[in-house]
């Protein structure tokens, strides 16, 4: 029963995880693809900032990553998520967000909720702990598995 | 007393004005921007208002095929200087144009700026000279402390800025060259430079160059003074004179705390600062951790029962 539990969820969680790659995905490709979506004073994050290129390989990314947790895929996808909030926080380290501007990552989503003014780091911190999380929930049993590989030994 | 008022006269005397410039005193108008890099490629445009008293640009980054996407925004008066980025939707109001007596953008599209640099400076401490080099005056901008600001060169047959060297005591090390050309009459015998070129110099990236080509162009009343902005109602801008954050309709929305590092700024309609969300975010991810951790111990002392 606390397994059926804990895998509703773990379940849960990389659904919330899948959406929320998706958006901030969609979010930077967004106007990549659909120019028009430019109005003043509301402009898209990454594209002022970074070539199309690179929004583009960013964006694709993610929503990988929301496909493999949408698919069922859940350990890629959230270790896919690991790596990419570790990627994005490297560049951060190296190229600080510049005083009075968003580090543009989930900037669409947070924003909205007033977490955009969290420094993204942390911001990035928090998120993967949630990954981390639901790997723990959705891992095999490892006991299991320590068990199968010693009785093989012996 | 008298050395005193020999200091006040001489500074008087040493500024010059826009009208012995034959500069106008007001101007509008829209110029692109190229850096060296990408000669054929527009890297900017700056739509400008540039008052005596008062500044407004807009920036808008050139995005290849997909045009113009605006940047920022400035708008500098005496009494508060606010700068605003559209892709973050954050700003800042301070007092950069009544302490240093410029704008952010305006010495790329315009010489006009430096006369109230100057005008500014000076009243805050810093003493303006005046002498020849050649053909040109010179007038340079000793800030208390023997730091040299900037040195302007004008040629004073023609009555014209030619170059302006400035050495920011807000930059260390970051000097530039701001070269202003291709004169042309705006209205009424006042005349202003359709080109810039600028030389940008820092000891650690060496130098790079842009050129500012001003397309349109036209003279405005002082009096006027700089068109409105409209921000979005999400906006955040932090008010570092009342110490308050604000949205974009300027409503007071938080308080920021300017001994807090970084900056306390209150996230949109939510009133809370952004130190103690960031530190819920901390602890929140502290305590998934540790229940992550917990769990995969759990699991591994036979928790699920195997």
């Amino acid at each position: 029963m606390t397994k059926l539990r804990l895998s509703i969820v773990g379940t849960s969680l990389a659904v919330i995880l899948a959406l929320f790659w998706a958006i901030v995905g969609l979010g930077k490709i967004a106007p990549v693809v659909f120019p028009d979506l430019q109005t003043k004073g509301v402009e898209a994050v990454w594209i002022g900032q970074f070539p199309n290129a690179l929004v583009v390989a960013a964006s694709s990314t993610e929503l990988l990553v929301s496909l493999c947790l949408f698919a069922g895929l859940r350990r890629i996808g959230l270790i896919g998520g690991l790596m990419l909030l570790a990627v994005f926080s490297g560049v951060l380290v190296v190229f600080p967000v510049p005083e009075g501007q968003s580090c543009g990552r989930a900037g669409s989503i947070v924003g909205a909720s007033g977490a955009e003014s969290i420094d993204p780091i942390i911001r990035n911190g928090f998120l993967s702990s949630l990954h981390i999380l639901g790997l723990v929930l959705v891992w095999p049993d490892i006991r299991k598995h320590l068990g199968t590989s010693c009785a093989d030994q012996t | 007393m008298i050395a005193l008022a020999a200091s006040i006269l001489g500074v008087f005397l040493a500024q010059p004005a826009a009208e012995s410039l034959r500069l106008p005193r007001a101007i509008r108008g829209q110029a692109v921007g190229y850096n060296e890099a990408h000669p054929d490629e527009p890297f900017d445009r700056i739509e400008f208002e540039i008052g005596p008293e008062w500044v407004r640009t807009e920036q808008d980054l050139f995005s290849g095929s997909l045009g113009w996407s605006v940047f920022d925004f400035t708008l500098d008066t005496m009494s508060k200087s606010l700068l605003y980025n559209a892709p973050s939707k954050r700003g800042t109001i301070g007092t950069r144009l009544d302490t240093y007596g410029n704008s952010r953008a305006e010495a790329f599209v315009s010489p006009l700026g430096w006369l109230r640099t100057l005008r500014v400076r000076a009243a805050n401490g810093a003493e303006v000279r005046s002498g020849l080099e050649g053909p040109l005056t010179v007038y340079s901008c000793d800030m208390p402390g023997g730091h040299s600001l900037l040195t302007m060169y004008v040629d004073p047959v023609a009555k014209r800025i030619e170059r302006v060297e400035i050495d920011d005591d807000r930059a260390p090390g970051i000097e530039a060259v701001y070269r202003y050309l291709d004169w042309r009459e705006v209205s009424g015998g006042f005349h202003h430079p359709r080109r810039v070129e600028i030389m940008l110099s820092s000891p650690g990236s060496g130098s790079a160059a842009q050129k500012v080509v001003i397309g349109t162009l036209a003279a405005m009343d002082p009096a006027d003074g700089p068109s409105a902005f409209t921000f979005p109602a999400d906006a955040v801008i932090t008010d570092y004179i009342e110490n308050v954050v604000r949205n974009g309709k300027m409503e007071v929305i938080g308080d920021f705390d300017p001994n807090a590092t970084p900056a306390r700024v209150a996230g949109p309609g939510r009133g809370v600062s952004a130190t103690t969300k960031q530190r819920w975010f901390i602890v929140g991810g502290v305590v998934i951790i540790m229940l992550a951790g917990g769990l995969w111990y759990w699991r591994r002392r036979g928790g699920l029962g195997g």
